[in-house]
């Protein structure tokens, strides 16, 4: 349940946090070119609105659609977020995260009934044509039904908030008010309740505290400060700027993606602004007038004369709440999550090829894949593999599947005998850092061992021949069966077609049913489940003249070690059979001086 | 001269493993027994013959018995390759 949880949290987290620049940017425009910014401009003001309106939604909407099912699931996303824009007046930044991931996995489902069915060479077209037909009935949708909801909500809002204020329960409008804003249901709540109280008072007292309810900028401020000392990746580096926008420019929205990204962090800033409130309430502030832009300056300067004190300790009451609040709640998520990472590390046997896989094998497991590899190499790192692929198709030989979190279940599924390393951003995680650094610590060389010796010191080939002279070993005095074997599989070992530990599986392997296939010839090879311990398919070849006691009284002259990387394997027992199946030839073989002469004939 | 065609439906195909039990049962029985397949035929009783025909999932492959009990042969012959499933 808490995996589901923190799953969820990420996925949120995955379809905001990349967007930010255009958060800021938008934050910028704003803050600057409004008629109360630091450099009103009426024209370069009238960036902004599209950007809030349509830009930032359709962003997060793509975005999600994309985690879902790539560009297909951004493209449709966006249409159907369309559709909840054009349907509503408020920024749909709730309906964007809604609508994308569900389009995404409508048209997910979808593809999966109607791929299978789909007459050769009419994929284009029914593609299309499937975004197109089900985008609009999405857009349509959205766009009837988010009117009557939106208002909805904000009428109930709106009661609440009505409700607790008649009842001087001042400071727990916070609950209602902080959440309402970052969904961006609190302009009616303002223009509906706050300012017409809020004037009501004004003219009674000379000012009403019911202003400083919503302008209030240190709550923000304080989450934003907590994410900057204590938040990941992109929203740690990208908060300072903000926080600037925000406290000093006045655009509290950009701290809502910040919120959205990790819904929990709600209660930081409900707390924040309660407890100021609370003081407020206790100290009998106001403001003489709504503070807008809520920055700091247009909130210090609407405090009538003699009490701007009062309401800057308000605003660092604020400020210090939330952020006590949001460092914890970022530190414990950041906890939980550290404790993941170290898990998947021990990886069994060397990391010899990274699979970055993704659902249809194409675009952001390619981008993972370029990426993770020239880190690599900057870290001179060059025999590692790491190529991309569908979840569906990832090879036998990977030794760590890397995918992102929504298809986590799916690569449990589906290779449960591999590594998986889950993620939430192919470019930069936490979890690849991880995945590096234990690359790095198996670079260092092994102890020279009995097993192992210098297996270490070169990188393999690109592509390893099945079959090397210098892998044909003759006249090998008898020795015990098992002492046979486990020469070929060092031997395999050595050349790199295996990790180290194949030959114990070959042993292994030789208890479960013998290798001995009559004629002199034995044919000793790992078990099936060290199947991932197989690098490359080769073979490897012991002449005993003496002969190697196997059966009973069957010896075996030629002992072959083989190593075959997935459904490989029959086709090298098929090859080598249909080669030696002659028993003048295997005469022959058993006694020669002449590597060449069985090199020859298995190559 | 009795025949049975079947296909393979092994998932590993037949290798080392199945094929050596393979062996050990042809031995037992009294006709002789023949494996063919993608043209190339092979006595039933030699391990070296069934690999290389390199029998994966989904090859056909043709049985055929000569002798005593041929019948029972070919019969006991497919239904264990039939039963091979890993």
């Amino acid at each position: 349940m808490k995996r589901r949880i923190q799953q969820f949290g990420r996925s949120l987290s995955a379809m905001v946090m990349p967007n930010i620049g255009a958060f800021i940017a938008w934050g910028f425009i704003t803050a600057l070119f409004i008629p109360a910014g630091w450099w009103p401009d009426e024209n370069l003001a009238k960036i902004g609105e599209p950007m809030m309106t349509y830009l930032l939604p359709l962003l997060i909407a793509f975005t999600a659609g994309y985690n879902v099912y790539e560009h297909r699931g951004g493209v449709i996303g966006v249409i159907a977020t369309t559709g909840v824009i054009a349907g509503s007046s408020i920024p749909m930044f709730i309906g964007a995260m809604i609508l994308g991931p569900f389009s995404a996995y409508c048209i997910k489902a979808f593809d999966k009934t109607i791929g299978q069915r789909t007459k050769a060479g009419f994929e284009m077209l029914v593609n299309n044509f499937s975004i197109g037909i089900i985008g609009m009935l999405l857009a349509i949708a959205g766009f009837l039904v988010v009117g009557g909801m939106v208002e909805g909500i904000t009428a109930v809002l709106k009661n609440g908030v009505f409700l607790l204020l008649s009842h001087h329960l001042l400071p727990l409008v916070s609950i209602i008010v902080e959440p309402a804003k970052v969904l961006f249901l609190n302009n009616a709540i303002n223009h509906g309740i706050c300012t017409p109280l809020g004037i009501q008072d004004v003219g009674e007292y000379g000012k009403s505290i019911i202003f400083m309810i919503e302008s209030n900028p240190g709550a923000g401020l304080g989450l934003l400060l907590a994410t900057w000392l204590f938040g990941q990746g992109i929203a740690k580096q990208s908060a300072p700027g903000a926080a600037i926008i925000h406290f000093l420019g006045g655009i509290h929205e950009i701290y809502f993606p910040y919120v959205l990204a990790q819904p929990l962090l709600l209660l930081a800033t409900i707390c924040g602004s309660a407890s100021a409130l609370m003081f407020y309430s206790l100290a009998d502030a106001g403001l003489v007038a709504p503070a807008s832009p809520g920055s700091i300056i247009a909130y210090l300067a609407m405090a009538p004369k003699g009490q701007t004190f009062v309401a800057c300790i308000g605003v660092l009451i604020a400020c210090a709440v939330s952020f006590v609040i949001a460092s914890l709640i970022l530190r414990f998520s950041h906890a939980t999550q550290e404790e993941e990472i170290v898990e998947p590390e021990p990886v069994q046997g060397k990391i010899q090829k990274i699979v970055f896989a993704c659902d249809a094998g194409m675009g952001s497991s390619a981008l993972g894949a370029t990426r993770f590899k020239s880190r690599l190499i900057k870290e001179d790192i060059h025999d590692i593999v790491c190529t991309n692929s569908a979840i569906d198709k990832v090879p036998a030989n990977a030794s760590v599947v890397v995918c992102q979190q929504a298809l986590a279940q799916r690569a449990a599924e589906l290779l449960p005998d591999k590594t998986i390393v889950v993620i939430d951003n192919f470019l930069s995680d936490a979890r690849l850092d991880a995945l590096l650094k234990s690359i790095k610590s198996q670079q260092e060389p092994f102890p020279a061992g009995e097993k192992t010796g210098d297996i270490m010191s070169c990188p393999p080939p690109a592509t390893l021949p099945l079959i090397q002279k210098e892998n044909i070993i003759l006249g090998l005095k008898a020795e015990d069966k098992d002492n046979a074997i486990r020469r070929a599989g060092r031997l395999l070992e050595k050349g790199e077609y295996v990790s180290p530990g194949y030959a114990e599986t070959m042993i292994e392997r030789e208890k479960l049913t013998t290798t001995y296939m009559g004629m002199g010839l034995a044919i000793p090879h790992g078990t099936s489940e060290a199947k991932e311990k197989v690098r490359a398919s080769g073979i490897v070849v012991l002449q005993y003249p003496e002969g190697v006691i196997f059966e009973g009284e069957e010896k075996a002259h030629l002992v072959i070690g083989i190593a075959g990387v997935g459904n490989e394997h029959i086709d090298i027992l098929s090859k080598i059979s249909s080669a030696l199946d002659d028993e003048e030839l295997l005469q022959k073989l058993f006694v020669t001086n002449n590597t060449d002469d069985i090199y020859n004939i298995l190559k | 001269m009795i025949s049975r065609t079947i296909i393979v439906e092994a998932e590993h195909g037949l290798h080392a493993r199945p094929v050596s039990e393979l062996v050990k049962l042809a031995k037992t029985l009294k006709a002789t027994v023949l494996l063919s397949s993608s043209g190339k035929q092979v006595k039933a009783a030699s391990m070296l013959g069934i690999l290389s025909l390199g029998l994966k999932k989904g090859t056909e492959l043709v049985i055929s018995a000569e002798g005593d009990d041929e019948q029972e042969a070919v019969d006991a012959i497919a239904s264990f390759i039939s039963s091979i499933k890993e």
